[in-house]
This record gives structure tokens, C-alpha cells and sequence, in this order.
């Protein structure tokens, strides 16, 4: 097991190419939820759970059943298929055995299934070639990843409620100009692993 | 979920529909992807070998322990020069992947950079004929391939270093690749080679 | 039994209602997707594509156009079978259909323009993901005619491609100096390289919602007084 390539990659997915800031991945539930700290962490938890468990079956599916069948234009019928029954199974299990997690996160899930960053991130484990332990790293640091920018995030916004603004860029606007200023500070990172 | 048996069968069929559906655009699409792929690799291959109009042959060399591809060319029964894939992975951000070519008197032809993550507008700017023009016509031992801070006689981009000294140290064992190629490689198969092939 | 003459006229009647009812409704269908319901701008949905892919008009536009494809097939299929797809299991059903023709202009998109679905890349399979297209098969599609429904994809996807297409337009030509693809500013010219990377995306869709906002502003203010 190739630690420091594995510690390498995770670097890279949570600072260098930073799913949301680097990626464009997971942008709309990003605008949606990272408001306020507590529902941006636990928008973050979701995430994180579902893109590391999508990512174990959709690369199963795919070693398995695509490659070997020559079928790999139904991937992403697959893989969405996979992650939309995923969230729907994870939401029944949570109402009826962790319903308090439930009433805290819960209402993210629905969300979840159309957030590109699972998709995406399944997807590009598979472009990646990654194995099936590094792929697992993969989507887990990537969960991260968007936890951190997610967090960064509201800590702002909660901040730029207190802001004098011009009216016309109050909320999404100012929002999205401080998303470029910290993609820049992310971009600072580069250079960093060399993969 | 309380769906009823009814429409988990509907939901079943259009999954089936529409699999069925895609197969056969994926059959109807599959040859002028296939074409479509091709025609890429050409362009690069073309980019680095003026002398290559139709033809080519795809071979793997094994150097030490590597394997590279190697594209020849031969016209009317000559060679006239091949291209070499390269891989460096000193590069400022990773990997830089790209072809070299080269003439049958082992100098330089064109240089095309396939895939990299180099900074844009500093790094990236190996691409471009402005830098790696330099190397045009070159060849060993004439021409020493280092950068100038390494003490050879490559200029380097400036403020990208690293990514020049990557690609410029990736061209120098090309060369040696090559020449080894030249000496060891199966060139007599290669001149039997006739216009048209691929 | 012949009709009479007042029935004849009564159902005319009818027909011609009707007929306006969706004729305003035509109007007022590419009114809110081209700007008063503006997939990006107002209802905030397809922001990844749109930072993602603007990085130059063309790529805008390609995406645009791939995303308006699977935009009208769609509602014109969930449409057309709006009666039979059970309500319990509309969700999954519509991702299947949605998927379906992802797939094909990804198929589609790599046999017969396959530099710009290089550029493109990871974010075609992911229009699938694109929340426009989920939200008018539910909001749209699923309850109103085929012919409504074409037209509504059509227009929110024209609204789309058309916001792409001006980001793209405007990242090139701060970030690289050329338009659509063709340098047209002097060789002293040195581009805002920031543009065409994340921030660029991030800044320029970040103003261009603050002029919408603006926009929306003044008409209230206008109509108010």
C-alpha cells in the first residue's frame, strides 16, 4: 500500500484541486446551504457519507459489469441510477434507525442526489484510473474537500451579513465574488503534490 | 417508497427501452468515434513530422526499462523519420506528456505537448513555437540539451524553470532513445513499409 | 342530427379561447426563459456548467447547445408519456430518460466534434445532473402538453446557452484576448489570465447576477411608481 501517493492524493482532492473552488463541482447546494455553519456542516456530513459509498458501488459497477460487457456508454445512466436509489435507501434507513441524525440532516439528502460533485467524483475516479483503495481515498478526501470549502464559506457569509453592500449584489452576487477571492487564495496550492 | 408492483415494472421497462435505444446509437456511433479518436492522434503526429502525409507504423521500443511509442514514417521505400511519445514527470504540477519528432538524420522536427497541468500562462507557454522552436533542427552532440542554468544551451520560459527544465531533460533522453533506435531498432522492416498504411 | 349553428359557433368559440389561452402562454413561455425566469440568473440552477465551461464562447455555446438538446427531448418525452409514468416512481423514471439522452449527445458530441467534447470533458455525462432539466421535467413536463413542453425546453435552453455564451465571451476576451477564438486585440495586449481560471469564473458570473439584480430592481421601482 502506497502511503504517500495515497497521503498525496488526498492532499491534492482537499487543498490543490479543491472540488468546489478548482472543480466547479457541487456549486448549487453550495449557494443553497452554506448560510449559516451548522446546516453548511451538516450538508458537508451527507456529502461526505454518500460520495465515499457512491464511489465504492459505482466502481464495482464498473470493474465488474461495464468494462467487462463493453457497456461503458450506460455509465452514467448507471451511475446516476446508483447514486439516486443510494440516497433514497441511506434517507429510509436513517428515518427509521438514526432518526435523530435524521432531523439534522435528513432534509440535505434529497438535495445530495442532484449535486454534480457525487457524480462527478465517481466519474473521475474512473478517468483517473485510480484502484479500488485509492479511489475510496479519492472520494473521501474530496467529501472533505467540499466540507472545507463549505465551512470557509459560511463563516463567511455569516460575516457578510453585517456588510453595507450596493443592494443589486446582496446575497448571491457578493457571495460568488467571494468565492473567487478564496479560489484565488486556493490557487496558492498549486505546485504543491505532483501527482 | 410504498410504490406499487405496477410501477416498479413500468419503471423496469423504461430502463429496458432505453437501454435498448442507446445500444443501438452507441452500434450507429461507434465508427466515427472511433475515426474521430484517430484523426486526433494524427494531428499531433502531423504537427511534428512534416513529412508525414498518409502513412505511419506504431511500434513499441523497449530502452532500459521503458517502453515508448514510436510512430515511423518511411516514403516510397525510405525512412524518413519517426516520433517519439514522452513522459516527464517533473513537471511543476505532474506530468507533461508529449511527441517529438525526428528525422532520419536524428534532428529535431517538431515538438507537440499532449497532455499537462503546467501553470496557464507561465508554464503552459511550452507549448508554443516561441519556446520550443529552439530546438528545431537541433541534435546531439551539437546541441546540448539543458537549460542554460544547468549549463546547457536551452533558453528557459521565463519564470517557468521548472516546466522547461522537465521537458528540455525529457527531450535529452529522447534523443538518446532515438539514437538508440536508430541503431538497434528493426529500420529494415521499416523500409518495406508502403505509402498508405493506417 | 345536424348541429346548429349556435353549437358550431360555441365550439369555435371554445377553439379560439383555447388557442389564445396558448398563444399568451407561448409568449410567456419564452418570456421567463429567456430572462424573467433565467435558469442561471434568476432560479440559480446550472451554476457547475456555467462556471465550468465558459472559459471561452465556444465551449459556452457547446455546452448550451448540448444542454438544450437533452432539455427538449426530455420534456417532449416525459411529456408524450406523462399519463403512463406512475407518480411514485416519476423521479427515478425521469433520470432514466434524462440520462438516456445524455448519453446520446455524449455519443453524439465524440464521433463528430470530438475537440469540443475534450473540452468539455467531465461535464457532459454531468448535464445530467443539471438541475434545470430535473425541474422542468417535474414542473413542466410532467403536467402540460407536448407542444408547451417543447417550447419550454427550447426556451430554457436557449436562455441557458445565451447566458453561457455571454460569460464565455466575456472571460475569453479579459482572459485571452480573443473572441470566439480569434485574437482581436494588439499583440501589447496582455491578458487577465485570472479570467479564464476558477476566479475568473466565479467573479464574472458574480457581477453579471449583480446586473440582473440591478436590472430586476429598477423595472419594480418603475412599475411601482
Amino acid at each position: 500500500m502506497d502511503f504517500t501517493f495515497l497521503l498525496l492524493v488526498s492532499i491534492n482532492s482537499i487543498f490543490v484541486s479543491n472540488i468546489v473552488f478548482a472543480q466547479f463541482l457541487g456549486i448549487c447546494p453550495y449557494m443553497g446551504v452554506s448560510k449559516k455553519l451548522d446546516t453548511a456542516m451538516g450538508m458537508g456530513m451527507a456529502v461526505i457519507f454518500v460520495m465515499t459509498l457512491s464511489n465504492v458501488i459505482t466502481y464495482i459497477i464498473e470493474v465488474y459489469i461495464l468494462v467487462p460487457f463493453d457497456l461503458s456508454f450506460l455509465r452514467t445512466i448507471a451511475f446516476i441510477l446508483v447514486i439516486a436509489s443510494l440516497v433514497q435507501f441511506v434517507e429510509i434507513f436513517m428515518k427509521k434507525k438514526l432518526n435523530v441524525l435524521y432531523q439534522s440532516l435528513g432534509i440535505y439528502l434529497p438535495l445530495i442526489t442532484t449535486n454534480c460533485a457525487i457524480l462527478g467524483v465517481a466519474l473521475l475516479a474512473i478517468q483517473k484510473e485510480y484502484d479500488f483503495i485509492t479511489s475510496i481515498v479519492f472520494s473521501l478526501a474530496n467529501g472533505v474537500g467540499f466540507v472545507l470549502a463549505i465551512a470557509l464559506f459560511a463563516g463567511i457569509r455569516e460575516r457578510l451579513e453585517y456588510a453595507k453592500l450596493p443592494k443589486s449584489l446582496e446575497g448571491s452576487p457578493v457571495a460568488l465574488v467571494s468565492a473567487a477571492i478564496i479560489s484565488m487564495a486556493f490557487m496558492g496550492f498549486s505546485g504543491l503534490v505532483r501527482l | 417508497m410504498a410504490a406499487s408492483k405496477k410501477d416498479v415494472v413500468i419503471l423496469v421497462l423504461i430502463a429496458a427501452i432505453a437501454g435498448i435505444f442507446l445500444s443501438g446509437t452507441f452500434t450507429f456511433t461507434k465508427d466515427d468515434i472511433d475515426k474521430a479518436k484517430l484523426a486526433y492522434k494524427k494531428k499531433g503526429l502531423i504537427a511534428v513530422m512534416p513529412f508525414l502525409d498518409d502513412g505511419y507504423q506504431e511500434l513499441k521500443y523497449k530502452y532500459k526499462e521503458q517502453t515508448i511509442n514510436i510512430y515511423t514514417v518511411s516514403k516510397n521505400g525510405s525512412y524518413k523519420g519517426a516520433a517519439l511519445e514522452l513522459i516527464t514527470k517533473e513537471g511543476y504540477s505532474g506530468t507533461i506528456k508529449f511527441l517529438l519528432g525526428l528525422n532520419e538524420n536524428q534532428k529535431i522536427t517538431g515538438l507537440y505537448i499532449l497532455d499537462h497541468s503546467e501553470t496557464p500562462g507561465l508554464g503552459s507557454k511550452a507549448a508554443n513555437k516561441e519556446w520550443w522552436g529552439q530546438f528545431l533542427e537541433k541534435s546531439k552532440p551539437a546541441f546540448t540539451f539543458k537549460v542554460k542554468k544547468d549549463g546547457g544551451m536551452v533558453d528557459a520560459i521565463t519564470a517557468s524553470t521548472i516546466t522547461s527544465r522537465a521537458i528540455t531533460n525529457a527531450v535529452d533522453k529522447g534523443m538518446d532513445i532515438y539514437s538508440d533506435f536508430m541503431k538497434n531498432g528493426k529500420i529494415s522492416n521499416v523500409t518495406e513499409l508502403d505509402n498508405g498504411q493506417k | 342530427m345536424a348541429k346548429n349553428n349556435e353549437e358550431i359557433i360555441a365550439t369555435k368559440t371554445e377553439k379560439i379561447k383555447v388557442k389564445i389561452k396558448n398563444k399568451d402562454s407561448l409568449s410567456k413561455i419564452y418570456y421567463e426563459g429567456l430572462w424573467s425566469s433565467n435558469p442561471v440568473l434568476i432560479m440559480l440552477l446550472g451554476l457547475c456548467p456555467a462556471l465550468a465551461v465558459t472559459n471561452s464562447g465556444i465551449n459556452g455555446l457547446g455546452m448550451g447547445v448540448a444542454t438544450t438538446f437533452v432539455l427538449i427531448m426530455s420534456n417532449v418525452v416525459i411529456s408524450i408519456f406523462r399519463n403512463m409514468i406512475p407518480a411514485k416512481m416519476r423521479i427515478p423514471s425521469f433520470i432514466v430518460i434524462i440520462a438516456t439522452f445524455v448519453t446520446v449527445i455524449d455519443l453524439v458530441m465524440e464521433a463528430y466534434a470530438f475537440e469540443l467534447h475534450k473540452s468539455l470533458g467531465l461535464f457532459i455525462p454531468l448535464i445530467v445532473v443539471n438541475c434545470i432539466i430535473l425541474g422542468r421535467a417535474e414542473g413542466f413536463a410532467y403536467k402540460k402538453s407536448v407542444f408547451l413542453s417543447l417550447n419550454d425546453g427550447f426556451a430554457m435552453g436557449v436562455g441557458f446557452t445565451l447566458t453561457l455564451v455571454v460569460m464565455g465571451m466575456i472571460r475569453e476576451f479579459f482572459g485571452a484576448g480573443t473572441f470566439l477564438g480569434n485574437p482581436i486585440m494588439a499583440k501589447g495586449f496582455s491578458p487577465a489570465l485570472i479570467m479564464i481560471l476558477p476566479p475568473g469564473a466565479f467573479l464574472t458570473l458574480g457581477y453579471l447576477l449583480g446586473l440582473s439584480h440591478y436590472i430586476n430592481r429598477k423595472r419594480a421601482e418603475r412599475a411601482n411608481q
